[in-house]
């Protein structure tokens, strides 16, 4: 595993793109908490009816669901890293060189791997950061990191999904882009209000959003007609998905011609 | 070597829906040959290549690499060349290189002699993307070469490369097979086969039509040059002849080919008691070429 690991690195390690887009979602993410806190503060001084979100514990859940809005950043490094190796025909070139199907499945599984362990320390480090600054006890509700970790995945198994199946990175991106920000909301908007109540937390996004709702709690609530499923209903449902797209994955890298 | 056969198939079929690529394909190929695999475009060499490295799947049939069933380990001792060169765009033909070496699991310090073989070492850092096809073709040959491997799989080796650069690949192609190691190549090129292979497996529309040494399968019709000062009464005398497969007029001369194995001698001594004086009479064997139309046609 760490010898695939090292080869993936060499892939990467000179790649301008990934770089960008590393350093597009290291800065952006906590840009966005500072920016949230700023509007909060604001708000808070002149209706000041709620706990400071950047406190422990609630900063955990914060920073969480504040960052998940720039994980599709790094969803979009997965598709190119992805779809780049079926354009240039190096998926085919690394097996003609001795690798097996599996080794290369299992090195893009680590590359997905890395990549939460990344924005799961990001959240982390910027809860620490924040929290520190508003007080609160730092040992209580860090559950929702590992949350938070599983709504990464969710969100990258998705994009690794399109990666796999999609030749073409640019129509990948901008599916998957149209679906983080809006498709999915649109689909569970209608489910929930035009199907049947709750029923748009069964999808493969929104399981997740709605365990880590943060901010979004309050308008969730106000929208609910009736009692949501439990956090653990999401999580097993985010598992499920997660099972699902890593396995078509996994039968089309093993399976198909190259 | 663990086997005499580097490379043996047996019954190798692949279906690309309706289309039959592949139809029951057995050859072997053995160990320190130049092994050259031909047909016309579209007869499954390709696929043929790309089966045995395991980047396309076959419907039926096995192969076995060494004499052992397959396994990704066994694609480290191949150098290989299929269909395009495959690299990074992004990245330079040193880094491609490493990447490659890693997979293989050699080190890095063969790398200098591959782009210097290739001509490829003043543009080392050079980004892949900027390459011509001809440069990106010997990329894709030193690549091959890369850590010294026991076996070649080269598919149309030449291609995109100019005369100069043809000649040096055949060259480096003969010298590699001459120190015992192992060259299976496709090409379409027969006149290149012909001067460097040892062996061949001839397709067409995914069906072997005939494999093995080169002589054994042009040496069966060996084609004899007569002349004579009377043409018209050679001619008389040759169409007489009951193992006579087909004569063909030719610069003043008669180029027959015998059904059975008939020798110069033999005719020579017939034309003579026929009262004819020959004043040309040479063998040649048949071309690569002329074998190659004469079966896929």
């Amino acid at each position: 595993m760490t010898q695939v690991l090292k080869i993936e690195w060499l892939k990467v390690k000179a790649y301008r793109t990934f770089w960008i887009l590393i350093g597009l979602f290291t800065v952006a993410g906590p840009l966005l908490c500072m920016a949230y806190q700023s509007l909060n503060r604001q708000v808070s001084s002149k209706l000041p009816l709620f706990k400071d979100p950047f406190a422990f514990p609630e900063v955990y859940e914060t920073t969480a669901w504040l960052t998940s809005y720039m994980t599709p950043v790094m969803g979009i490094l997965l598709i190119i890293l992805l779809t780049n190796e079926n354009n240039f025909r190096t998926i085919r070139q690394n097996i003609i060189d001795g690798w097996s199907r599996d080794q290369f499945i299992l090195a893009k599984f680590g590359v997905m791997i890395g990549m939460v362990l990344y924005i799961t320390l990001l959240v982390a480090l910027t809860a620490f950061v924040f929290g520190a600054q508003s007080g609160g006890s730092p040992s209580e509700g860090t559950s929702m990191i590992l949350l938070s970790a599983l709504q990464s995945l969710t969100y990258l198994s998705i994009a690794f999904f399109l990666g796999t199946f999609m030749k073409r990175s640019g129509i990948a991106i901008a599916i998957y882009v149209f679906y983080a920000y809006v498709g999915e909301f649109m689909i569970a908007a209608l489910l929930d209000f035009k199907v049947k109540t709750h029923s748009g937390a069964f999808l493969p996004m929104e399981c997740t959003d709605r365990l880590i709702s943060g901010g979004s709690k309050i308008i969730r609530q106000l929208a609910s007609r009736a009692t949501p499923p439990s956090n653990t209903v999401y999580a097993l449902t985010a598992v499920a998905y997660i099972l699902i797209f890593c396995y078509f994955s996994w039968r089309k890298m093993k399976k198909a011609d190259l | 070597m663990e086997n005499n056969q580097i490379l043996s198939l047996h019954q190798v079929s692949k279906n690309y829906g309706p289309i039959q690529a592949l139809k029951e394909v057995s050859f072997e190929v053995p160990a320190g040959s130049v092994f050259g695999v031909l047909g016309p475009n579209g007869s499954g060499k390709t696929t043929l290549l790309g089966i045995i490295m395991d980047v396309l799947k076959a419907n039926s049939g096995t192969y076995q690499w060494f004499g052992q069933p397959p396994h990704q380990d066994q694609r480290k001792r191949i150098g290989t060349l299929l269909e395009t060169p495959n690299f990074y765009h992004y990245y330079s033909a040193i880094r491609n290189l490493e990447i490659t070496a890693a997979i293989k699991g050699r080190g890095t310090d063969d790398i200098e002699r591959v782009l210097k073989l290739t001509e490829l070492w003043e543009r080392k850092d050079s980004k892949f993307s900027t390459f011509s096809l001809g440069m990106k073709q010997r990329l894709a040959i030193a690549n091959a070469l890369l850590g010294n491997p026991e076996v070649l799989l080269l598919d149309e080796p030449t291609n995109g490369l100019d005369p100069a650069g043809i000649a040096e690949i055949r060259e480096l192609i003969r010298q590699l097979g001459q120190r015992g190691t192992t060259v299976i190549m496709a090409s379409h090129l027969l006149d290149e086969v012909e001067k460097v292979c040892t062996h061949v497996a001839i397709l067409k529309k995914g069906v072997l039509l005939t494999s093995g040494h080169v002589d054994q399968v042009l040496a069966n019709e060996d084609m004899i040059e007569i002349g004579a000062a009377d043409l018209s009464r050679l001619e008389g005398v040759l169409s007489s002849l009951p193992d006579v497969k087909s004569i063909r007029r030719h610069n003043g001369s008669f180029q027959v080919i015998f059904t059975e194995g008939r020798t110069a001698e033999q005719l020579n001594r017939h034309c003579f008691e026929q009262g004819i004086t020959l004043n040309y009479l040479a063998v040649k064997r048949k071309s690569l070429e002329a074998r190659f139309i004469e079966l896929t046609n």
